[in-house]
Protein backbone atom coordinates (compact mmCIF):
# COMPACT_ATOMS: atom_id res chain seq x y z
CA UNK A 1 0.00 0.00 0.00
CA UNK A 2 2.05 3.18 -1.24
CA UNK A 3 1.74 6.30 1.52
CA UNK A 4 -0.31 9.35 1.37
CA UNK A 5 2.94 11.37 0.08
CA UNK A 6 2.72 8.96 -3.22
CA UNK A 7 -0.31 9.09 -3.61
CA UNK A 8 -0.57 12.89 -3.21
CA UNK A 9 2.52 13.02 -6.26
CA UNK A 10 0.57 10.39 -8.73
CA UNK A 11 -3.02 11.98 -8.65
CA UNK A 12 -2.61 15.48 -7.55
CA UNK A 13 -2.46 17.16 -11.17
CA UNK A 14 -5.31 15.02 -11.79
CA UNK A 15 -7.70 15.62 -9.16
CA UNK A 16 -6.29 19.42 -9.55
CA UNK A 17 -7.27 19.43 -12.68
CA UNK A 18 -10.71 17.96 -12.34
CA UNK A 19 -11.19 20.54 -9.76
CA UNK A 20 -10.50 23.39 -12.25
CA UNK A 21 -12.34 22.39 -14.79
CA UNK A 22 -15.04 21.83 -12.62
CA UNK A 23 -14.67 25.38 -12.08
CA UNK A 24 -14.60 24.81 -8.22
CA UNK A 25 -14.12 27.68 -5.99
CA UNK A 26 -10.13 27.59 -4.35
CA UNK A 27 -9.42 24.67 -5.98
CA UNK A 28 -6.16 24.60 -4.13
CA UNK A 29 -7.84 24.69 -0.90
CA UNK A 30 -10.21 21.66 -2.21
CA UNK A 31 -7.02 19.63 -3.40
CA UNK A 32 -5.76 19.98 0.23
CA UNK A 33 -9.34 18.87 1.46
CA UNK A 34 -9.08 16.05 -0.32
CA UNK A 35 -6.11 14.16 0.46
CA UNK A 36 -6.65 15.10 3.94
CA UNK A 37 -9.41 12.66 4.08
CA UNK A 38 -7.52 10.08 1.88
CA UNK A 39 -4.79 10.99 4.57
CA UNK A 40 -7.18 10.05 7.13
CA UNK A 41 -8.66 6.39 5.18
CA UNK A 42 -6.09 5.71 3.44
CA UNK A 43 -4.99 2.43 6.43
CA UNK A 44 -8.39 1.39 5.37
CA UNK A 45 -8.25 1.13 1.68
CA UNK A 46 -8.33 -1.75 0.00
CA UNK A 47 -7.63 -2.77 -3.73
CA UNK A 48 -5.47 -2.03 -6.44
CA UNK A 49 -4.45 1.12 -8.38
CA UNK A 50 -7.26 1.48 -10.80
CA UNK A 51 -9.41 0.88 -7.47
CA UNK A 52 -7.07 3.30 -5.74
CA UNK A 53 -7.75 5.73 -8.20
CA UNK A 54 -11.46 5.93 -8.05
CA UNK A 55 -11.66 6.07 -4.70
CA UNK A 56 -9.36 9.25 -4.46
CA UNK A 57 -11.71 11.00 -7.49
CA UNK A 58 -14.94 10.02 -5.56
CA UNK A 59 -13.51 11.76 -2.83
CA UNK A 60 -13.09 14.35 -4.98
CA UNK A 61 -16.20 14.37 -6.27
CA UNK A 62 -17.76 14.53 -2.97
CA UNK A 63 -15.98 17.29 -1.45
CA UNK A 64 -16.67 19.57 -4.50
CA UNK A 65 -20.40 18.96 -4.01
CA UNK A 66 -19.67 19.69 -0.51
CA UNK A 67 -18.08 22.78 -1.73
CA UNK A 68 -20.80 23.96 -3.60
CA UNK A 69 -23.31 24.19 -1.07
CA UNK A 70 -20.84 26.16 1.20
CA UNK A 71 -20.55 28.42 -1.74
CA UNK A 72 -24.71 28.51 -1.87
CA UNK A 73 -25.12 29.10 1.91
CA UNK A 74 -22.36 31.85 2.18
CA UNK A 75 -23.59 35.36 2.06
CA UNK A 76 -22.56 37.78 -1.05
CA UNK A 77 -19.55 40.00 0.18
CA UNK A 78 -21.19 43.71 0.77
CA UNK A 79 -20.71 46.31 -2.21
CA UNK A 80 -18.46 48.92 -1.26
CA UNK A 81 -16.55 46.80 0.75
CA UNK A 82 -12.55 47.52 0.09
CA UNK A 83 -10.25 43.86 1.39
CA UNK A 84 -7.91 45.14 3.86
CA UNK A 85 -5.38 42.44 2.15
CA UNK A 86 -5.44 42.00 -2.21
CA UNK A 87 -7.16 38.41 -2.96
CA UNK A 88 -4.75 36.02 -4.68
CA UNK A 89 -4.97 35.79 -7.79
CA UNK A 90 -6.36 32.83 -9.35
CA UNK A 91 -4.07 30.52 -10.93
CA UNK A 92 -4.12 30.67 -15.19
CA UNK A 93 -6.05 27.29 -16.47
CA UNK A 94 -3.98 25.53 -18.92
CA UNK A 95 -6.73 25.63 -21.20
CA UNK A 96 -8.85 28.96 -20.78
CA UNK A 97 -10.51 28.36 -23.58
CA UNK A 98 -11.31 24.36 -23.05
CA UNK A 99 -11.92 25.54 -19.67
CA UNK A 100 -15.05 27.94 -20.83
CA UNK A 101 -16.23 25.45 -23.40
CA UNK A 102 -16.60 23.14 -20.22
CA UNK A 103 -18.57 25.85 -18.67
CA UNK A 104 -20.87 26.29 -21.54
CA UNK A 105 -22.00 22.00 -20.94
CA UNK A 106 -24.89 21.02 -19.01
CA UNK A 107 -23.29 20.14 -15.29
CA UNK A 108 -23.97 16.22 -16.08
CA UNK A 109 -22.63 16.59 -18.79
CA UNK A 110 -19.29 18.83 -17.47
CA UNK A 111 -19.26 16.01 -14.78
CA UNK A 112 -18.63 13.12 -17.06
CA UNK A 113 -16.63 14.19 -19.63
CA UNK A 114 -14.49 15.72 -16.84
CA UNK A 115 -14.32 12.39 -14.94
CA UNK A 116 -13.70 10.08 -17.87
CA UNK A 117 -10.96 12.17 -19.40
CA UNK A 118 -9.16 14.88 -17.36
CA UNK A 119 -9.46 12.12 -14.52
CA UNK A 120 -8.98 9.09 -16.83
CA UNK A 121 -11.35 6.84 -15.49
CA UNK A 122 -13.35 4.19 -16.98
CA UNK A 123 -16.85 4.60 -17.81
CA UNK A 124 -17.75 1.58 -15.26
CA UNK A 125 -15.87 4.20 -12.17
CA UNK A 126 -17.49 7.54 -13.76
CA UNK A 127 -21.20 5.84 -13.63
CA UNK A 128 -20.38 4.53 -10.08
CA UNK A 129 -19.24 8.07 -9.18
CA UNK A 130 -22.18 9.46 -10.78
CA UNK A 131 -24.85 6.96 -9.57
CA UNK A 132 -26.03 6.29 -13.09
CA UNK A 133 -26.14 3.80 -15.67
CA UNK A 134 -23.17 3.21 -17.89
CA UNK A 135 -25.49 3.59 -21.17
CA UNK A 136 -26.39 6.80 -19.95
CA UNK A 137 -22.55 7.86 -19.15
CA UNK A 138 -22.02 7.06 -22.42
CA UNK A 139 -24.41 9.19 -24.07
CA UNK A 140 -24.14 11.89 -21.99
CA UNK A 141 -20.10 11.54 -23.06
CA UNK A 142 -21.03 11.71 -26.42
CA UNK A 143 -23.38 14.76 -26.52
CA UNK A 144 -20.69 16.80 -24.20
CA UNK A 145 -18.23 15.77 -26.99
CA UNK A 146 -20.29 17.04 -29.72
CA UNK A 147 -21.04 20.14 -27.72
CA UNK A 148 -17.09 21.17 -27.08
CA UNK A 149 -16.28 20.80 -30.34
CA UNK A 150 -19.14 22.92 -31.49
CA UNK A 151 -18.42 25.37 -29.07
CA UNK A 152 -14.69 25.50 -29.44
CA UNK A 153 -14.68 25.93 -33.55
CA UNK A 154 -16.63 28.93 -32.88
CA UNK B 1 -14.68 8.85 -31.67
CA UNK B 2 -11.87 9.43 -33.73
CA UNK B 3 -13.83 12.95 -34.88
CA UNK B 4 -12.93 14.06 -30.76
CA UNK B 5 -9.60 12.99 -30.28
CA UNK B 6 -7.87 16.42 -30.53
CA UNK B 7 -10.11 17.30 -28.32
CA UNK B 8 -9.99 14.02 -25.96
CA UNK B 9 -6.20 14.98 -26.01
CA UNK B 10 -6.58 18.46 -24.93
CA UNK B 11 -9.45 17.16 -22.00
CA UNK B 12 -6.40 14.42 -21.04
CA UNK B 13 -3.64 17.70 -20.74
CA UNK B 14 -5.86 19.18 -18.11
CA UNK B 15 -5.19 16.28 -15.88
CA UNK B 16 -1.35 16.52 -15.89
CA UNK B 17 -0.72 19.91 -15.14
CA UNK B 18 1.77 19.70 -11.84
CA UNK B 19 0.86 21.25 -9.27
CA UNK B 20 2.66 24.15 -8.07
CA UNK B 21 5.67 23.25 -6.00
CA UNK B 22 4.66 25.42 -3.02
CA UNK B 23 1.14 24.34 -2.33
CA UNK B 24 2.21 20.95 -3.02
CA UNK B 25 5.01 21.44 -0.02
CA UNK B 26 2.30 22.92 2.36
CA UNK B 27 0.19 19.86 1.10
CA UNK B 28 2.76 17.33 1.77
CA UNK B 29 4.34 18.86 5.00
CA UNK B 30 0.15 18.78 6.33
CA UNK B 31 -0.71 15.43 5.12
CA UNK B 32 2.52 13.79 7.25
CA UNK B 33 0.95 15.45 10.96
CA UNK B 34 -2.60 13.83 9.42
CA UNK B 35 -3.13 10.56 12.05
CA UNK B 36 -4.84 7.98 10.37
CA UNK B 37 -8.60 7.36 11.15
CA UNK B 38 -8.45 5.01 14.34
CA UNK B 39 -9.90 1.81 13.24
CA UNK B 40 -13.49 1.83 14.97
CA UNK B 41 -13.49 -1.24 17.53
CA UNK B 42 -16.15 -3.80 18.31
CA UNK B 43 -18.53 -1.92 20.17
CA UNK B 44 -20.10 -3.67 23.54
CA UNK B 45 -23.54 -2.56 22.08
CA UNK B 46 -22.91 -4.12 18.89
CA UNK B 47 -21.89 -7.63 20.84
CA UNK B 48 -24.93 -7.75 22.89
CA UNK B 49 -27.13 -7.66 19.46
CA UNK B 50 -24.95 -9.89 17.92
CA UNK B 51 -25.19 -12.21 21.05
CA UNK B 52 -29.37 -11.30 21.28
CA UNK B 53 -29.55 -12.59 17.48
CA UNK B 54 -27.26 -16.02 18.12
CA UNK B 55 -29.42 -16.93 21.27
CA UNK B 56 -32.80 -15.75 19.16
CA UNK B 57 -31.23 -18.23 16.30
CA UNK B 58 -30.50 -21.13 18.91
CA UNK B 59 -33.68 -21.29 20.99
CA UNK B 60 -36.29 -20.89 17.50
CA UNK B 61 -34.03 -23.55 15.47
CA UNK B 62 -34.67 -25.50 19.03
CA UNK B 63 -37.82 -25.04 18.80
CA UNK B 64 -38.31 -25.73 15.82
CA UNK B 65 -37.00 -29.23 16.09
CA UNK B 66 -38.48 -29.88 18.84
CA UNK B 67 -41.55 -28.95 17.06
CA UNK B 68 -41.41 -30.52 13.93
CA UNK B 69 -40.71 -33.84 15.94
CA UNK B 70 -43.42 -32.91 18.29
CA UNK B 71 -41.91 -33.15 21.07
CA UNK B 72 -43.44 -29.68 22.68
CA UNK B 73 -45.86 -29.57 25.13
CA UNK B 74 -49.40 -29.80 24.57
CA UNK B 75 -50.48 -26.01 23.91
CA UNK B 76 -47.61 -24.98 22.37
CA UNK B 77 -47.30 -28.04 19.60
CA UNK B 78 -51.17 -27.44 18.75
CA UNK B 79 -49.66 -23.62 18.42
CA UNK B 80 -46.81 -24.62 16.28
CA UNK B 81 -48.96 -26.54 14.11
CA UNK B 82 -51.68 -24.11 13.63
CA UNK B 83 -48.93 -21.42 12.78
CA UNK B 84 -46.44 -22.80 11.03
CA UNK B 85 -49.12 -24.64 8.73
CA UNK B 86 -50.00 -20.92 7.74
CA UNK B 87 -46.81 -21.06 6.11
CA UNK B 88 -47.05 -24.50 4.52
CA UNK B 89 -44.96 -26.54 7.57
CA UNK B 90 -46.67 -29.49 8.58
CA UNK B 91 -46.48 -29.93 12.18
CA UNK B 92 -48.19 -32.70 14.30
CA UNK B 93 -50.63 -31.73 16.90
CA UNK B 94 -50.02 -32.94 20.37
CA UNK B 95 -52.19 -36.36 21.38
CA UNK B 96 -54.87 -34.15 23.26
CA UNK B 97 -55.27 -32.03 19.67
CA UNK B 98 -55.34 -34.76 17.93
CA UNK B 99 -58.21 -36.32 19.99
CA UNK B 100 -60.05 -33.05 19.68
CA UNK B 101 -60.02 -32.38 16.00
CA UNK B 102 -61.28 -35.86 15.52
CA UNK B 103 -63.97 -35.77 17.96
CA UNK B 104 -64.74 -31.95 15.86
CA UNK B 105 -64.03 -33.93 12.81
CA UNK B 106 -66.75 -36.77 13.49
CA UNK B 107 -69.55 -34.04 15.28
CA UNK B 108 -69.12 -31.85 11.73
CA UNK B 109 -69.30 -35.03 9.71
CA UNK B 110 -72.44 -35.49 11.69
CA UNK B 111 -73.86 -32.45 11.22
CA UNK B 112 -73.50 -32.10 7.60
CA UNK B 113 -74.72 -35.69 7.46
CA UNK B 114 -77.92 -34.83 8.88
CA UNK B 115 -78.13 -31.26 7.49
CA UNK B 116 -77.36 -32.69 4.07
CA UNK B 117 -80.77 -34.83 4.19
CA UNK B 118 -82.87 -32.70 4.78
CA UNK B 119 -81.50 -30.30 1.61
CA UNK B 120 -81.11 -32.89 -1.07
CA UNK B 121 -82.01 -36.26 0.15
CA UNK B 122 -78.61 -37.44 0.26
CA UNK B 123 -78.37 -40.98 0.98
CA UNK B 124 -77.80 -42.27 5.05
CA UNK B 125 -81.28 -40.54 5.73
CA UNK B 126 -84.52 -42.38 6.73
CA UNK B 127 -87.59 -41.15 5.46
CA UNK B 128 -91.15 -42.13 6.36
CA UNK B 129 -91.95 -44.41 3.34
CA UNK B 130 -95.11 -45.06 4.27
CA UNK B 131 -96.77 -47.30 7.21
CA UNK B 132 -100.71 -49.00 8.32
CA UNK B 133 -102.45 -45.78 8.28
CA UNK B 134 -100.75 -43.62 5.91
CA UNK B 135 -99.39 -45.80 2.81
CA UNK B 136 -97.18 -44.21 0.27
CA UNK B 137 -97.56 -45.65 -3.18
CA UNK B 138 -96.81 -44.66 -6.83
CA UNK B 139 -100.31 -43.97 -8.49
CA UNK B 140 -99.62 -47.56 -10.46
CA UNK B 141 -99.93 -48.66 -6.78
CA UNK B 142 -96.24 -50.09 -6.83
CA UNK B 143 -94.32 -49.37 -3.15
CA UNK B 144 -92.74 -45.68 -3.33
CA UNK B 145 -89.05 -44.73 -2.20
CA UNK B 146 -87.50 -41.77 -2.59
CA UNK B 147 -87.77 -37.73 -1.04
CA UNK B 148 -91.07 -35.65 -0.57
CA UNK B 149 -90.34 -34.00 -3.62
CA UNK B 150 -89.74 -36.67 -5.50
CA UNK B 151 -93.55 -38.07 -3.98
CA UNK B 152 -95.19 -35.25 -4.66
CA UNK B 153 -94.06 -35.08 -8.68
CA UNK B 154 -95.13 -38.15 -8.72
CA UNK B 155 -98.71 -37.31 -7.96
CA UNK B 156 -99.53 -35.15 -10.96
CA UNK B 157 -103.56 -34.26 -10.37
CA UNK B 158 -105.81 -36.21 -12.25
CA UNK B 159 -108.30 -34.23 -14.55
CA UNK B 160 -110.52 -37.45 -14.38
CA UNK B 161 -111.35 -36.21 -10.54
CA UNK B 162 -112.20 -32.56 -10.63
CA UNK B 163 -113.13 -32.40 -7.28
CA UNK B 164 -109.76 -33.90 -5.90
CA UNK B 165 -106.24 -32.58 -6.41
CA UNK B 166 -104.02 -35.15 -5.94
CA UNK B 167 -100.92 -33.06 -6.38
CA UNK B 168 -102.28 -31.02 -3.44
CA UNK B 169 -102.79 -34.15 -1.22
CA UNK B 170 -99.18 -35.66 -1.70
CA UNK B 171 -98.07 -32.37 -1.08
CA UNK B 172 -100.01 -32.14 2.44
CA UNK B 173 -98.73 -35.92 2.90
CA UNK B 174 -95.44 -36.57 4.91
CA UNK B 175 -94.45 -39.48 2.22
CA UNK B 176 -90.51 -38.68 1.98
CA UNK B 177 -89.68 -36.77 4.32
CA UNK B 178 -86.89 -37.20 7.21
CA UNK B 179 -88.77 -39.07 9.59
CA UNK B 180 -86.96 -36.15 11.87
CA UNK B 181 -89.50 -33.84 10.39
CA UNK B 182 -92.30 -36.14 10.65
CA UNK B 183 -91.69 -36.41 14.43
CA UNK B 184 -91.37 -33.49 14.82
CA UNK B 185 -94.90 -32.67 13.34
CA UNK B 186 -96.51 -35.61 15.76
CA UNK B 187 -94.42 -34.34 18.94
CA UNK B 188 -97.88 -33.43 20.74
CA UNK B 189 -95.68 -31.29 23.33
CA UNK B 190 -94.19 -29.42 20.46
CA UNK B 191 -97.34 -28.30 19.48
CA UNK B 192 -98.75 -27.12 22.54
CA UNK B 193 -95.35 -25.09 22.97
CA UNK B 194 -95.38 -23.20 20.02
CA UNK B 195 -98.82 -22.13 20.51
CA UNK B 196 -99.87 -20.15 17.92
CA UNK B 197 -100.58 -22.81 15.18
CA UNK B 198 -103.00 -24.33 17.06
CA UNK B 199 -105.78 -21.91 16.91
CA UNK B 200 -105.95 -22.04 13.58
CA UNK B 201 -105.22 -18.46 12.23
CA UNK B 202 -101.69 -18.59 12.19
CA UNK B 203 -98.31 -20.15 10.96
CA UNK B 204 -97.57 -23.77 11.04
CA UNK B 205 -96.86 -25.08 15.19
CA UNK B 206 -93.99 -26.93 13.87
CA UNK B 207 -90.63 -27.07 10.80
CA UNK B 208 -89.20 -29.77 9.74
CA UNK B 209 -85.28 -29.83 10.53
CA UNK B 210 -84.69 -28.72 6.58
CA UNK B 211 -86.39 -25.13 7.32
CA UNK B 212 -89.81 -25.74 5.48
CA UNK B 213 -93.04 -26.20 7.00
CA UNK B 214 -95.01 -29.32 6.65
CA UNK B 215 -97.50 -27.81 4.67
CA UNK B 216 -97.81 -26.55 1.51
CA UNK B 217 -97.85 -23.04 3.33
CA UNK B 218 -101.34 -22.00 2.35
CA UNK B 219 -103.46 -20.63 4.83
CA UNK B 220 -105.01 -23.35 7.40
CA UNK B 221 -108.55 -22.02 6.14
CA UNK B 222 -107.72 -23.20 2.82
CA UNK B 223 -106.18 -26.61 3.90
CA UNK B 224 -109.38 -26.71 6.01
CA UNK B 225 -111.67 -26.82 2.96
CA UNK B 226 -109.84 -28.68 1.48
CA UNK B 227 -109.78 -31.71 4.09
CA UNK B 228 -113.41 -30.89 4.16
CA UNK B 229 -113.80 -31.70 0.20
CA UNK B 230 -111.74 -34.28 0.85
CA UNK B 231 -113.52 -35.70 3.46
CA UNK B 232 -117.11 -35.15 1.86
CA UNK B 233 -116.37 -36.48 -1.29
CA UNK B 234 -114.89 -40.06 -0.25
CA UNK B 235 -114.06 -40.74 -3.29
CA UNK B 236 -111.29 -43.12 -2.46
CA UNK B 237 -113.89 -45.68 -1.06
CA UNK B 238 -113.21 -47.18 2.20
CA UNK B 239 -110.28 -45.35 3.52
CA UNK B 240 -111.70 -41.71 3.13
CA UNK B 241 -112.18 -40.34 6.38
CA UNK B 242 -109.49 -42.29 8.37
CA UNK B 243 -106.61 -40.93 6.13
CA UNK B 244 -107.82 -37.49 5.57
CA UNK B 245 -107.59 -37.67 8.97
CA UNK B 246 -104.01 -39.05 9.38
CA UNK B 247 -102.80 -37.04 6.99
CA UNK B 248 -104.26 -34.08 8.77
CA UNK B 249 -102.45 -35.02 11.44
CA UNK B 250 -99.00 -35.75 10.33
CA UNK B 251 -99.05 -32.40 8.49
CA UNK B 252 -98.90 -30.44 11.60
CA UNK B 253 -102.47 -29.22 10.99
CA UNK B 254 -105.03 -28.50 13.75
CA UNK B 255 -107.21 -31.71 13.82
CA UNK B 256 -109.60 -29.47 15.69
CA UNK B 257 -110.49 -27.88 12.14
CA UNK B 258 -111.17 -31.36 10.57
CA UNK B 259 -114.77 -31.97 10.43
CA UNK B 260 -116.19 -35.36 10.12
Amino acid sequence: MPGVGDVYRTLAPAVLGYLRAQRAPEPEDLLGEVFVQVARDLPRFKGDDAALRRWVFAIAHNRLLDARRRQGRRPPPASGVIPDRPASLPAEPLDPALVKALGALTPEQREVIVLRFVADLPLEDVARIVSRRVGAVKALQHRALDALAKALAT
Amino acid sequence: MNEHDALIRRLQHLGTAPVDSGVAASHLAGLSTIAPAPVQPFKRGHLMVVGAMVATTFVSSTAMAGAMTGRLPGPAQDVAHTVLAKVGTDVPRSEKGQARAAAAKAANGERKAAKGGADDGAPGVARFLGDETTPCTLPDGSPFEGTHGEYVAAHPDDPDTPDVNERELAAQSPCGMPLDAVDATHDPAADKGKGKGNDGGGKPATRPAGGKPATTGKPTTTTTTTVEAESNTGTDGGDGDGETEQRTRRTGRPTTTVQP
